[in-house]
């Protein structure tokens, strides 16, 4: 199988990941903090070196900042949820994945909030100046992507992160298209909240992702339970990462991420995108050649991703997955990718598009075999 | 206020050493934040420390993290466990 679906999660993973978790989970794998007996404690060590290497990763206040959560998704309703009060009003764009988009709108649904979606240009970028204009007085929160699922484009978060903090209100950014394959500052960037999966370009499993709580951002407990210390009070205690931590963590997930941030602290967040960035390019000019295949978003690879989306006029975008699948062993990603308003704006709904989203194990070589099939499938 | 006694398990103290034996390049930033989470202990055990688990509490001092317990009628800080973070 040519797997080309890196951007709802990374595949394969790198060796040191299979290793890690392996040896973790023969050796190590107790309940964190439940108990001060080796094993917890070398789980407990496990989880507080992976909050201080995202720490360092992504530049944040402090280690206990980082909360570990199910998925990107998790992270995201914690960080909305938990923020957002009766009354606020919440800036987010037309490129958003429904892990944003849903919850946002159930919220504005219920008379909950005031919604204000952005729209992106024609290739696929937010004007900082989009945001600036529909800031208001009640503006809690700006809620954006970093990169989009569906185009690949990145968005200018560090101006739109000093337009945010200018009008007093949080910034939260989704970077489940970002975190490890561009470079996040948390603190220059004036994030406020940052959600990312694990298992995307950090190589961790499924199952492993973090919500970054920096100390200007109220947030409410979210799953409350047992934190191993502290089991006196009757409330969740307020310390962090523990406030928004209750029940038994993903520690043999966090165990397989650290993993993945080594390996790609060791590679470089630059050398893994120039290399998926590479191989869109080739295969973004090898399609151009191609009659009858439109291709969505700018051209300007490096404020790009590894994904490219495109509509193949022979055939609608599910059908064409389905042959690429089956007749070519090949895994791309048809149709709306969790992000309907995007596919509005684009005229592309609800058919949606074909991705593409090859990852640091892709090759020139697999390019090119998805290219002759395109070719194939096209010729009918 | 009286001060805190230190002390240290034997594991503790095992671990301390293998980390001064391996930290060859940086000897001088681990026996700096012994020294500095020794006083801290020593004068406040609860501060910058987390509740760990029941009766144990973590604190950090790059590059070192400890593990510690309170024994606060005898005024004791008991270090158990000791790990060099990643870099």
């Amino acid at each position: 199988m040519i797997y080309f679906d890196n951007a709802a999660t990374s595949f394969p993973k790198p060796d040191e990941v299979y290793r890690a978790m392996d040896q973790f989970a023969r050796t190590s794998l107790a309940n964190p903090g439940r108990g001060g007996h080796k094993m917890a404690l070398a789980a407990e060590m496990a989880l507080d070196d992976c909050r201080h290497r995202l720490n360092q990763f992504f530049h944040g206040a402090a280690p206990e900042r980082f909360v570990f959560t199910l998925n990107c998704t998790d992270a995201l309703n914690m960080a909305m949820k938990g923020a957002l009060r009766a009354g606020d009003h919440v800036i987010t764009s037309d490129l958003e994945h429904n892990s944003v988009s849903r919850p946002l709108r159930a919220m504005e649904l219920a008379g909950h909030i005031s919604l204000t979606r952005v729209k992106a240009d024609s290739g696929g970028t937010i004007d900082p100046d989009t945001i600036r204009n529909a800031m208001s007085p009640n503006t809690r929160l700006v809620a954006l992507t970093h990169g989009s699922n569906v185009l690949g484009t990145v968005q200018p978060i560090l101006e739109i992160g000093r337009i945010v903090r200018e009008g007093d209100s949080m910034f939260l950014v989704d970077a489940a298209q970002t975190a490890g394959v561009i470079p996040i500052d948390i603190q220059a960037m004036q994030i406020d909240l940052l959600a990312f999966p694990g298992h995307k370009s950090l190589f961790g499993p499924t199952g492993t992702g973090a919500l970054y709580v920096g100390p200007r951002a109220q947030v409410g407990a979210w799953r409350e339970g047992g934190t191993g210390g502290d089991s006196a009070s009757e409330t969740q205690p307020r310390e962090f990462p523990y406030f928004l931590e209750g029940g038994t963590p993903n520690v043999l997930g966090v165990a397989g991420l650290a993993a993945g941030i080594t390996f790609v602290e060791e590679r470089g967040l630059g050398a893994n995108h120039a290399h998926e960035v590479g191989l869109i390019e080739r295969l973004w000019k090898k399609l151009e050649e191609l009659p009858g295949i439109e291709l969505f978003g700018h051209r300007d690879f490096k404020r790009r991703v590894g994904t490219v989306s495109f509509r193949c006029d022979a055939l609608p975008a599910a059908e064409v997955g389905a042959i690429l699948d089956q007749a070519f062993d090949i895994a791309v990603r048809p149709g709306l990718h969790c992000a309907p308003y995007i596919h509005r704006s684009l005229g592309t709904f609800p058919d949606g598009l074909i991705r593409v989203s090859p990852g640091i194990f892709s090759t020139d070589a697999d390019i090119d075999q998805l290219v002759d099939a395109l070719r194939e499938i096209n010729a009918g | 206020m009286t001060e805190y006694s230190v002390v240290l398990t034997d594991d503790a103290e095992d671990q301390l050493a293998d980390i001064w034996i391996s930290a060859a390049h940086h000897r001088r930033e681990v026996t700096a934040a012994q020294h500095s989470i020794d006083l801290r202990l020593a004068r406040d055990p609860f501060e910058k420390a987390r509740h760990v688990s029941e009766g144990l509490y973590c604190t950090a001092e790059p590059p070192l993290v400890v593990y510690f317990a309170v024994d606060q009628s005898k005024r004791v800080v008991e270090i158990t466990d000791i790990y060099l973070r990643s870099r």
